[in-house]
């Protein structure tokens, strides 16, 4: 009655107000057997409702609800249609399913009025018997706006009902219960949408049918009563654990198109006539009214039984099913570093989503990674099948020939509640070095430990032990005591060659350059004497620095036997002393020659130059 | 120099002749024998004896840690570790099991990035042990003060040169293994590491009640110690913080056992 009402126009009956308020309940049925549904009524009159509040139904599932307020006797068309003349009353409509056998008591309804007011309806007793056939109600109350039930069973029908049926209820873990939600229905729905989804513990779920097509339907004869049956939902359920689960009931929100039953309304020939004057509905609601209801199934109560434990292969691994598992190799050759895929695939019927890839064990040697796992499944009347694949990336890294495999899968099979194990066959893998960059090292890192104990006697630590300690520091002080002892008695020894000698030695040369440049200036300035006492004094300077001849024990006479005597052969120490007399004479003697002084110069140079490289 | 080493000699023998020590010996086999036997908790019994008789080598260290290693102490095998690279920073095998041990606690854990002078000084410390080191430098004091004399002594420029150099070279190689063994000796005399031996140890602030937790240190973290105070030492972690904790968390690398 949520639908909005035209009201077309009024037809001026008598208005009997009847003063007094009466408020009652009365159910079509005093005993039922559990399963079936009756209704209850709540009927009240007499004054205006504005609240109605329902008993508790403990023991009763609601399948269908509707409730008619009246208003002060007035006949109402619809949409050109008589609608029953309510005769003031108000009522609230429950269908119930009986659960359990015994005897109940529906507590009463309470209605606030308009006016404030409070009414309590009576208690409505039933008996809920195990089996048989209702007992109808002798004293149903007719409705003294007449608008009593007149259909054979004094009932309104069951238009709609709910019921979700597995395929089994008992099954092992992994196995599949198809659940199949189907609407029952007499008449038209015109949308239903589901309430909410309860969860499922315990419970893989995968919808078998896609949510939002189009529900498959065909007809079904119930109790002598043809129904239409959509089929709302299919899931097919993978328990995960054992035991007693149940399905939790789902709830379906429907609009339907109830058919208005009019019984011995004086205008019920109108309504007829109206209603189906060709045995077709011209206009959509006509003769119908919409109502919401919430369409429920039964919980279900599914045995889970835990999978064997004798038997159990080593390889199982949650595969519940009946399957056929392959393996393939990319290659049967390679090169270190390369990567080589390892395809298994299951293909069969059963829980394919749940199957973990299997464990592999590979020779040392190649490595072996994380399988890709790839998914073509579908679904069919028995839950899932299709394949499911596992691609393996290997990677050899150290050459050679290698034996992959044999390995085992297996999986349960609930049809014969036994494990199947397929072996799959060992296959070669020839390795060769690869030149690439991958881990192409001889020795590839395997597992990792500490390294070995030493084995060594331990020794006391001795060279730490002595190291510092007095012994250490009396060793180094006798050392360098000796060290400087030796130095002090042999210091005049020492000091023959000391640093100076040596520098001077070093420097001879240079120096000798020095003054020979210095002459040449001379020599080009035609200063002559000059020229010769600066070449006499270079040669001086040289023989006293490079032997290291006291200048004092030096003449122009010894020279040449201090020369032989501190190693210089015969020759040089002769033309040694002929420049040094050459100078001497050129000196003291006034003839002017050039040509000399040229021919003295080279040989000094040659002279010095020879000494350098021939001394020892 | 016949009667130098003569002194040396002497200077030994009594060091020598503690060397034998027939009981230690026999622990020591006994420690390995449980060992390939797989009675870790024996072998450790064995080998925690040792120390107390003298023996503090690195290698009987070592030994230990991998008992404890086995045994699933691997705080107890870090110290063991640490200690004996303590007694001899190029025991490789120890440097392998340390890193190993601390790869498997705290893979992937921040650590400072050492300096390039540590880095050197760990280069140089790692050639040789310190027993070498020391042996090195006794034969370099022998030889540098002979060199030294000789270049004194010798008469042509050339001798002179030639032993002028090798003493110079000499004698850069008698300051680096003198330094090396003094800072070893000085480093195991006053071991600056300690051993987290506390399942997580706050590190503080400051030490005693006062102050705030900064980090907590986990079992087995190598930490330096930079001060003592009564019950507290100040510590530095590997990351890089500073803080203090409780004494009795860690464990000090100067004493004989973890």
């Amino acid at each position: 009655m949520r639908k909005t009402l035209f009201i077309l126009f009024f037809i001026g009956l008598p208005v009997i107000l009847s003063a007094q308020v009466k408020f009652s309940a009365y159910s079509d049925y005093v005993s039922v057997p559990a399963g079936q549904s009756f209704t209850i009524t709540y009927s009240f009159s007499g004054a205006s409702p504005e609240t109605f509040t329902k008993p508790v139904f403990n023991g009763f599932r609601v399948i269908g609800q509707q409730s008619i307020t009246g208003g002060g006797g007035f006949q109402i068309i619809i949409n050109g249609q008589v609608v029953n003349d309510t005769g003031g009353d108000s009522k609230w409509i429950y269908t119930l399913q009986a659960m359990k056998p015994g005897e109940y008591t529906i507590g009463p309804a309470k209605v606030k009025a308009s006016d404030g007011q409070i009414y309590t309806s009576n208690a409505v007793s039933i008996t809920v018997t195990k089996g048989g056939s209702a007992v109808a109600n002798s004293n149903s109350q007719t409705n003294s706006g007449g608008n009593s039930q007149t259909t054979a069973d004094g009932d309104e029908p069951v238009y709609a009902y709910m019921e979700a049926i597995p395929d089994k209820k008992v099954v092992y873990v992994g196995e599949p219960v198809v659940v199949s939600y189907r609407i029952y229905t007499l008449v038209d729905i015109t949308q239903y949408g589901v309430d909410k989804t309860e969860s499922m513990d315990g419970f893989w779920i995968e919808d078998l049918v896609e949510p939002l097509s189009k529900a498959k339907t065909w007809e079904e004869t119930i109790n002598g009563q043809v129904y239409l049956v959509g089929e709302i939902s299919k899931k097919a359920l993978f328990p995960q654990k054992s035991g007693n689960l149940t399905i939790p009931a789902l709830n379906v929100e429907a609009i339907l198109q109830i058919p208005i039953s009019n019984g011995n309304d004086p205008f019920d020939f109108f309504n007829k006539f109206f209603n189906d004057p060709f045995g077709t509905d011209p206009f959509q609601g006509f003769g119908s009214r919409e109502e919401e209801r919430t369409l429920s199934t039964a919980p279900i109560e599914i045995l889970v039984k835990p999978l064997p434990e004798e038997g159990r292969p080593e390889s199982f691994d949650n595969a519940v099913g009946d399957f056929e598992v392959d393996i393939d190799l990319s290659k049967k050759r390679c090169l270190t570093g390369d990567g080589i895929t390892l395809k298994i695939t299951v293909d069969g019927q059963g829980n394919l989503m749940l199957i973990d890839a299997p464990d592999l064990e590979v020779p040392a040697g190649i490595k072996l990674y994380d399988p890709d796992i790839t998914d073509d499944i579908y679904e069919n009347a028995y839950g899932l099948a299709g394949t499911r694949e596992f691609e393996y990336l290997l990677v050899p890294e150290v050459p050679g020939e290698y034996t992959l495999g044999p390995w085992e899968f297996s999986w349960f099979n609930p049809e014969t509640g036994r494990y199947e194990t397929v072996e799959l066959d060992a296959m070669e893998l020839k390795v060769a070095k690869g030149s690439g960059s991958g881990p192409g090292s001889n020795v590839s890192e395997l597992e990792q430990d500490i390294r070995y104990i030493s084995e060594k006697n331990p020794r006391k630590t001795l060279m730490q032990q002595f190291v510092f300690s007095n012994p250490f520091w009396l060793f180094f002080a006798v050392i360098w005591l000796a060290f400087f002892i030796i130095l002090y008695f042999m210091r005049k020894h020492i000091k023959l060659r000391n640093n100076l000698t040596e520098f001077k030695m070093r420097m001879a040369l240079r120096v000798a350059k020095n003054r020979l440049k210095k002459a040449a200036r001379f020599s080009r300035d035609g200063m002559e004497n000059e020229f010769f006492q600066e070449l006499s004094h270079a040669m001086w300077l040289f023989i006293t620095d490079k032997f290291a001849v006291p200048i004092s024990d030096l003449s122009v006479h010894n020279a040449k036997q201090t020369l032989i005597s501190n190693g210089i052969d015969d020759d040089l120490a002769n033309r040694f002393a002929e420049i040094l007399q050459a100078c001497d004479f050129a000196r003291f003697a006034p003839v002017s020659d050039k040509g000399n002084m040229k021919e003295l110069y080279d040989k000094a140079s040659k002279l010095i130059v020879d000494v350098q490289t021939g001394v020892k | 120099m016949k009667r130098i080493s003569l002194l040396i000699l002497v200077l030994w023998l009594p060091v020598f002749a503690l060397a034998e020590d027939n009981d230690a010996a026999l622990l020591f086999q006994q420690g390995i024998d449980a060992y390939n036997n797989e009675h870790y908790d024996l072998a450790v019994e064995s080998f925690r004896q040792l120390p107390a008789l003298g023996y503090t080598s690195a290698d009987l260290y070592y030994n230990l840690g991998n008992a404890y290693y086995r045994l699933g102490e691997p705080a107890n095998a870090i110290w063991c570790y640490e200690k004996a690279l303590l007694i001899n920073p190029a025991h490789d095998d120890a440097r392998f099991n340390l890193e190993f041990v601390n790869n498997e606690i705290f893979a992937g854990a921040n650590t400072v990035p050492p300096s390039v002078f540590k880095e050197i000084r760990a280069f140089i410390y790692t050639l040789m042990s310190p027993s070498s080191w020391i042996v090195l430098l006794i034969i370099l004091q022998i030889i540098l003060p002979v060199l030294v004399l000789v270049f004194f002594f010798s008469a042509s420029s050339r001798k002179r040169k030639l032993f002028f150099y090798l003493s110079a070279v000499i004698f850069v190689f008698y300051l680096l293994s003198f330094g090396v063994s003094a800072w070893a000796y000085y480093s195991l005399k006053n071991p600056s590491k300690a051993v987290i031996s506390s399942q997580s140890a706050p590190v503080r602030s400051e030490p005693g009640n006062g102050g705030t937790d900064i980090v907590v240190v986990e079992h087995g973290s190598t930490v330096h110690i930079l001060e003592h105070s009564d019950e507290w030492i100040k510590i530095e972690l590997p990351d890089g913080n500073i803080g203090w904790v409780l004494a009795a968390n860690a464990m000090d690398l100067s004493m004989d056992l973890p």
